[in-house]
């Protein structure tokens, strides 16, 4: 998202989510009317392991400046062990996304349960208030206007 | 087995008595230059040789249906290519009962490859030391990190999208790549800076806890990105902590596919 001389940056900020613990959390944040930052979008998926890391890489082509991945917690899963798997490959994602410089304040992994209205709008600020912070995700954005020098 | 010579009596012995339709190993062309050959004749095993340019990794020839369509195979192998044919039976590609490897010490010093210099099995079945943080890894991890994403942003950016990388890859065997999945398109198949970074992204991805440092697929890549130095490190960080080294043990799961219950957390809020 670019910046204008008097619009403040409003970061695009995607949270993946599973929907027995952390869409729940989110759920009841709402109806318990806690204030938190509107700049999160969220998707509701079945689990952690169903959240591909696919999904983030094209959270950023698409233009996000910060993603959220959150789910049950250890021993909570609906799945019993989907947050395990999950965990791991979350693990090596850092990984690699650090490795190729990718700053990964961007990038938050959380456990929230269903009970976790609070948690929730926590993360959500203080997630939004570092992307604030750390601007447009710039070096990244820039990747799509670029021309591919072997063929203009 | 420590000689060519062994290895074209054995391979002859099991041509003969038809315990493997085919023998894959390196044979030697024209210019001097070792190419991979295919042999079915028990007659022809002394065109089998091992030297050192024999880079190639051959178990990518395993799942080939031209080449199973021969029934048990045999396979020249060094170290790094062992690990790949372990690494395909951890991973139910292939069944051991069906691949007779013929393993070779290699002294790894005519190769002469960056994946020589990091290279620890030389004998094949014993890894000899932690794996070293080489200086082309250390040199990324001492940029800011501005300046490592410049850095392989640029190297991406020079990618044409031949897919030299995972045809060479003996772990790519994928019958459709997610490249080439369109609904939903997940990737640009275009040569484009943000397509061929996702992509160089997650070709590295797939391959965590399963890539055999073989090198290959750097030196297919028509435009030299250092594919070699992700792999490597990819491996370091698996190793440390999964405490796993590809392609050692036919037995073991690969790390993304297991978990224990108390992994590390350090990272998720
Ligand atoms: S080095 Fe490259 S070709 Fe070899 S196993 Fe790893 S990813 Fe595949
Ligand atoms: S071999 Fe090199 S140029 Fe070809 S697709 Fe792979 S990384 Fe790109």
């Amino acid at each position: 998202m670019s910046m204008n001389m008097n619009m403040k940056f409003e970061p695009k900020i995607m949270a993946f989510v599973c929907q027995w613990c952390t869409y729940t959390g989110a759920d009841l944040a709402g109806t318990s009317r806690m204030q938190y930052s509107p700049y999160v979008k969220i998707i509701k998926l079945p689990c952690t392991g169903r959240i591909d890391v696919q999904f983030i890489v094209k959270a950023f082509e698409e233009g996000a400046d910060g993603v959220i991945v959150s789910g049950c917690h250890p021993g909570d899963c609906h799945y019993t062990s989907g947050n395990y798997y999950a965990r791991r490959r979350f693990e090596m994602f850092h990984e690699l996304m650090s490795f190729v410089g990718v700053d990964m304040r961007r990038i938050q992994f959380a456990w929230v349960s269903a009970a976790e209205g609070r948690k929730w709008a926590e993360l959500v600020n203080e997630v939004s208030k570092r992307v604030e912070e750390l601007g447009p995700f710039n070096v990244f954005h820039a990747l799509r206007e670029q021309a591919n020098e072997l063929n203009p | 087995m420590n000689s060519i010579h062994e290895v074209r009596e054995e391979a002859r012995k099991l041509l003969e008595e038809k315990r493997v339709g085919m023998v894959i190993g390196y044979g030697k062309g024209k210019g001097k230059k070792n190419y991979p050959i295919f042999i079915t004749d028990p007659q022809k095993v002394e065109e089998l040789h091992f030297e050192s340019d024999c880079f190639y990794n051959l178990a990518v020839y395993l799942r080939k249906p031209e080449v199973c369509s021969h029934g048990k195979l045999a396979i020249v192998v060094k170290g790094c290519d062992a690990r790949s044919v372990r690494g395909l039976f951890s991973e139910n590609q292939l069944k051991s009962e069906e691949v007779v490897m013929l393993e070779l010490k290699c002294d790894a010093k005519g190769i002469g490859r960056d994946k020589c210099t990091t290279c620890r099995v030389k004998n094949p079945l014993t890894p000899e030391e932690k794996n070293p943080i080489d200086g082309e890894i250390a040199k990324i991890l001492a940029m800011p990190m501005e300046e490592r994403f410049r850095f392989f942003a640029e190297e991406f950016k020079r990618c044409i999208r031949c897919y030299a990388c995972r045809q060479i890859c003996p772990h790519c065997f994928c019958k459709t790549c997610i490249v080439e999945k369109s609904e939903p398109q997940w990737i640009s198949s275009t040569p484009s800076p943000l397509g061929n970074w996702s992509w160089n992204f997650t070709r590295a991805f797939h391959l965590i806890g399963r890539c055999v440092e073989c090198g290959e697929c750097a030196r297919a890549c028509p435009v030299g990105i250092r594919l070699d130095i992700l792999n490597r490190y990819l491996a370091k960080s698996v190793e440390e902590k999964y405490q796993f080294i590809a392609g050692m043990d036919e037995k073991a799961a690969p790390p993304l596919t297991t978990y224990k219950q108390n992994d590390n957390q350090d990272f998720i809020r």
